[in-house]
């Protein structure tokens, strides 16, 4: 099974050809190691998309052959429609931070943009421009190999921005930032989604997408587990249950079975309620006259539900890797 | 749910355009002011070596190209009643050689320092036709090269030239046509050796295995035969097939005889442009290479 199917795919974005990313049923093997299976998503314009799952999952893999950079063994990945290399000036219709270390130490930021701006037939006045977005104006003259990770990532979030494109794709661009930064990062991503851009950014921690993202596509082992909207993958997670204490253990458990629910023993007078929430659970119980004690909704966060999902995905490349010193 | 409306990128709608890729290749060239510094070094270093020569080189040289067996006052003795001749203005070019190595140390890393750092990444994200950025990057390293190999070369022949005439050395005059394909062929020579360099460095992708293969193949082969004391056969073997025959650019004239045959006065076994000829054959086969191999690997 491809897909968790308690996450059916959103129908696919067709109004807006220019401004997606669509991936479909990429494959690739490094050697013997399966690097992506299957990898099968859509990332709409207008939303802040994150790409989350445990290291090894296949996001930047997947995110390399987006950009033409690595070769998929079987399967597409299209811009708008069109296959990356077919872009012309690709910047101006995709920016991406895949690496922030990808510089040459030696050369001023300014000028490392000053070459990518050449590149797409743009002049130093639209690098100047990213340069005050980013809010990077102070230290642009300055060797890029002094930057901080801190630095670098705006760097490459200007670099992303050159083209102005309607598509943006960033590697891990929290990743070194300090709370200040990321606070920044999570309004810029934001506020680049509300123009109606396609901002599709990758995470090992879904914590910090928590308040930015408003579309997931959760990865594991090179395929995707989930790809819902956040509000829905929290509820559909299994981390939101009711919890239950009553005396009449026996008479619930029926009840709340007969009502739909899934309901677990954890205690001899608990009860773990999934599946329905707190109003119909005690709805339920006073129609049958089943007393109780104490009605408790516990509501997972982002992270908790995204930690089971992906447990397996954890577990099969930990196994892999004890696998691999043993033999 | 309100509609989206998907963003429509500002910039303006324009088609890929060659000269924006060697716009943007020179750009990062320039930028680096170590790659400028390695060429202004490689300009004086050839410059430095044809003074030495015609300052006062031309005994030592001679010593130096004694012929085994033959004893060293002889050989002093056949220097000096050949002298004058053996003077010729391929000698000042003697530090060829030496610029060439600091030529394909910047050439390297012009390509190796990329795939370093992983900023071929962003570059063939900005320009996803691999072949296009080799040939961009080929023509930015080959012109580069080209004018600081003119610069050197006409600056080590006029200098050193003077100076020889201000020390009342006599110089062994060539016609102008050759004395300009001399020059303009030792520019040329820099320029096609780097881009053979460039293209090794995309093929090997390591900087260290890049500059060992260039100078093995290129340098060595001249070096050797000089201190041999003449092309003869390994050493003449060598300067016919490696890129290193390209250094016949610099032979005064065939007809010329001279006390000792040896690359430093002038003597190749390959004609001026058969010589070039192999280094550029060698060129076009490793950019060949290059270019298969980026587009079949993953960046």
């Amino acid at each position: 099974m491809n897909r968790d199917s308690r996450y059916p795919a959103l129908p696919r974005t067709s109004g807006s050809p220019e401004a997606t990313i669509e991936v479909d049923g990429l494959r690739k093997r490094f050697g013997p190691t399966v690097a992506l299976d299957g990898m099968t998503f859509s990332v709409p314009p207008g939303q802040v998309t994150g790409f989350v799952g445990p290291n090894g999952a296949g996001k930047s893999t997947t995110m390399r052959v987006i950009l033409g950079l690595g070769a998929a063994d079987d399967g597409t990945a299209v811009i708008g429609g069109q296959p990356y290399r077919n872009l012309q000036h690709p910047l101006t219709h995709v920016g991406s931070l895949l690496d922030t270390s990808a510089l040459q130490p030696s050369r001023t930021a300014r000028n490392h943009l000053l070459w990518l701006a050449h590149s797409q037939g743009l002049g130093s006045r639209r690098v100047d421009e990213v340069v005050e977005q980013v809010g990077l104006k102070a230290a642009i003259r300055r060797r890029a190999g002094g930057f901080s990770l801190g630095m670098r990532q705006r760097l490459g979030i200007a670099a992303a921005l050159l083209g102005d494109p309607p598509i943006l794709m960033l590697d891990e661009p929290f990743n070194g930032m300090d709370p200040e930064g990321i606070v920044w990062m999570r309004g810029f991503l934001r506020a680049l989604a509300a123009e109606g851009r396609a901002v599709f950014v990758s995470s090992h921690l879904m914590s910090e997408l928590q308040d930015t993202a408003d579309h997931l596509v959760v990865v594991g082992r090179g395929k995707v587990i989930a790809d819902t909207s956040v509000k829905d993958f929290i509820a559909a997670a299994s981390g939101d249950h009711v919890e239950l204490r009553t005396a009449k253990r026996a008479g619930a458990m029926k009840v709340l079975a007969d009502a739909g629910a899934e309901v677990i023993a954890t205690a001899p007078d608990v009860l773990l309620v999934k599946g329905l929430s707190a109003d119909r659970t005690v709805a339920a119980l006073t129609a049958k006259h089943v007393t109780f004690a104490e009605v408790t909704t516990h509501r997972a966060t982002l992270e908790e539900a995204y930690m089971e999902l992906t447990r397996d995905a954890v577990e099969y490349r930990a196994a892999a890797a004890a696998g691999g010193t043993a033999r | 749910m309100t509609t989206v409306r998907p963003y429509r990128s500002s910039a303006p709608a324009k088609r890929n355009d060659f000269a924006q890729l060697l716009h943007a290749e020179w750009t990062k060239f320039r930028t680096v002011p170590g790659w400028v510094t390695g060429m202004i070094v490689a300009v004086l270093v050839i410059v430095g070596f044809g003074l030495f020569a015609s300052g006062g080189g031309v005994k030592a040289s001679s010593t130096k190209a004694c012929p085994p067996g033959m004893s060293s006052a002889d050989c002093r003795s056949a220097a000096v009643s050949l002298a004058p001749p053996e003077n010729t203005i391929a000698l000042y070019l003697i530090g060829t050689f030496a610029g060439l190595i600091a030529v394909a140390v910047v050439a390297t890393m012009f390509m190796s320092a990329e795939y370093r750092r992983g900023l071929i990444r962003t570059t063939f994200a900005a320009s996803p036709v691999r072949g296009r950025v080799l040939a961009a990057k080929a023509i930015v390293i080959g012109a580069v090269t080209f004018v600081a190999g003119l610069v050197g070369a006409g600056g080590a022949v006029i200098f050193a030239t003077d100076l020889a005439h201000q020390r009342g050395l006599s110089v062994l005059s060539v016609r102008w046509p050759t004395e300009l394909r001399i020059i303009a062929g030792t520019a040329a020579l820099i320029a096609v050796a780097a881009v053979f360099t460039l293209a090794i460095a995309a093929i090997v992708r390591r900087s260290g295995a890049t500059v060992t293969i260039a100078i093995v193949t290129i340098v060595f082969p001249y070096v050797l035969s000089i201190s041999n004391g003449g092309a003869t056969g390994i050493t003449d073997f060598l300067l016919r097939v490696t890129p290193a025959a390209a250094f016949a650019v610099q032979q005064p004239t065939p007809q010329y005889y001279l006390a000792v045959t040896s690359p430093a006065t002038g003597f190749f076994p390959l004609a001026p442009w058969a010589g070039f000829a192999v280094l550029c054959g060698w060129t076009v086969l490793a950019l060949v290479l290059a270019a298969y191999l980026l587009r079949r690997r993953d960046a």
